[in-house]
């Protein structure tokens, strides 16, 4: 019985993280779109700008699986440049798709936001 | 760092000997069995240019492809280590590893050095900025690949096997009638392939090849320790597969041979390229499918 219960407890929290980690992956896509939109650049900046923007627990191995997504669903587009370090560099830039993907990812979390910071307000009132 | 540049430049040059010395070996033996066959004869006796008949030509065709072939390789493994050499020795292991992953999992080869060129990439950078293997891409290189290969989308594994079994399926039978051809018993366009045959082909590519690719799959996944035990289940029941079918012949040869459908699976066979614009549509298939594969593949 305990241990029927233990797993439970187990499972809803890995559940949790799960949700966690889709969500968090979600707005990354956002935010790296962002990035991309703004400038010309390349994974390991992506992560250095993101990193530096407070996001301290995104590491490298969590972008390139991103950046890879967008481009297979044609969101950016790369192309190789000569790097200083050897092999060429993979320079990403958004697509027309991507920037419209980008403007409704902006108009929701505007909206999420207002009605988020709503209900922590109302309920932050009513304590 | 210049043990490991050596050790590549040792690897490449030791396949490309090796890879050499079997062309070389296989086109020798070839010819010699050729130019001593009567069909030699044959040709030298009406005073025709031996080396212009069509065995000859093809033979040195291969031959040539297959030296491209070799100088592609040697290219290939020279390139990467010179890429690879300027890898510490954590991000050389860390790296080595998930070449052996990228190499199990199901992308079809341009994604593959897609992918490893990347993360080549990445780990120059990191290193160059002072970080870790660790830093980069967490404790679980598995988990790393898992996410990077899932990037390139979502693959349905039982059709993608039967349509990879699809592509096996015309290059044995392409590769069949070379052979055939090769023993220049017919011209190209007549030369009949057994039924027995073309049901081996069958079993081959539509049941024992997803057994294996499922096998390789099920390793992979063991995350902490890989285990090779399910590939090795599959490739025995591979194995028991083509030991149950000989036998399964040898049976209905010994005890049915009088059945009609028994007769004709075992003794006749029938001509698959009639014309090259046969060929061509069969050959086609292979690249086609290639297409389909990458189209059925869900975005994550």
């Amino acid at each position: 019985m305990v241990t029927t219960k233990y797993y439970t407890v187990v499972r809803d929290r890995r559940d949790t993280m799960t949700q966690k980690t889709q969500l968090l992956k979600g707005l990354l896509e956002g935010c790296i779109l962002k990035i991309v939109s703004s400038k010309e650049t390349y994974g390991y900046a992506i992560c250095e700008e993101l990193n530096s923007n407070d996001f301290d627990a995104i590491n490298e191995g969590t972008v390139y699986p991103i950046l890879t997504r967008l481009e297979k669903k044609e969101l950016i587009y790369s192309v190789k440049k000569v790097s200083p370090l050897g092999p060429k560099r993979k320079y990403y830039f958004i697509t027309e798709a991507g920037q419209i993907y980008l403007n409704d990812f902006l108009e929701e979390w505007e909206g999420m936001k207002l009605k988020v910071d709503k209900i922590l307000m109302e309920v932050h009132h009513e304590e | 760092m210049k043990n490991k540049l050596s050790q590549y430049r040792r690897d490449a040059v030791a396949i490309t000997i090796g890879l050499t010395a079997l062309v070389f070996l296989t086109t020798y033996i070839y010819l010699n069995a050729y130019l001593k066959s009567d069909q030699a004869a044959t040709i030298i006796a009406r005073g025709d240019n031996l080396f212009m008949s069509s065995q000859v030509l093809v033979a040195m065709i291969v031959v040539g492809l297959s030296i491209v072939a070799v100088f592609a390789v040697y290219i290939k493994n020279k390139f990467r280590g010179q890429f690879v050499e300027n890898l510490n020795d954590d991000f050389c292991v860390v790296f080595e590893q998930i070449e052996d992953y990228v190499g199990l999992s199901q992308l079809n080869r341009f994604e593959k050095i897609d992918l490893k060129g990347d993360v080549l990439m990445l780990f120059l950078e990191a290193q160059e900025n002072g970080k870790t293997p660790e830093q980069v891409i967490g404790d679980d290189v598995f988990t790393f690949v898992e996410d990077m290969v899932l990037a390139y989308g979502v693959r349905n594994n039982f059709m993608n096997d039967l349509l990879t079994g699809l592509q096996f399926f015309v290059a044995y039978l392409v590769f069949v009638f070379l052979l055939l051809f090769f023993k220049g018993q017919n011209t190209f366009f007549n030369i009949e392939i057994d039924y027995l045959l073309l049901l081996f082909f069958t079993i081959a590519s539509f049941i024992i090849i997803p057994i294996t690719f499922s096998g390789k799959r099920k390793s992979i996944r063991s995350k902490h320790k890989r285990s090779n035990l399910p590939y090795l289940i599959s490739v025995f029941s591979a194995i028991v597969i083509a030991v149950v079918f000989i036998a399964s012949v040898e049976f209905l040869r010994s005890r049915f041979i009088n059945i009609a459908w028994v007769k004709i699976l075992m003794d006749d066979g029938v001509v698959v390229f009639r014309s090259p614009i046969h060929l061509v549509m069969v050959l086609s298939i292979i690249p086609i499918v290639h297409v389909v594969k990458k189209t059925i593949r869900r975005p994550l």
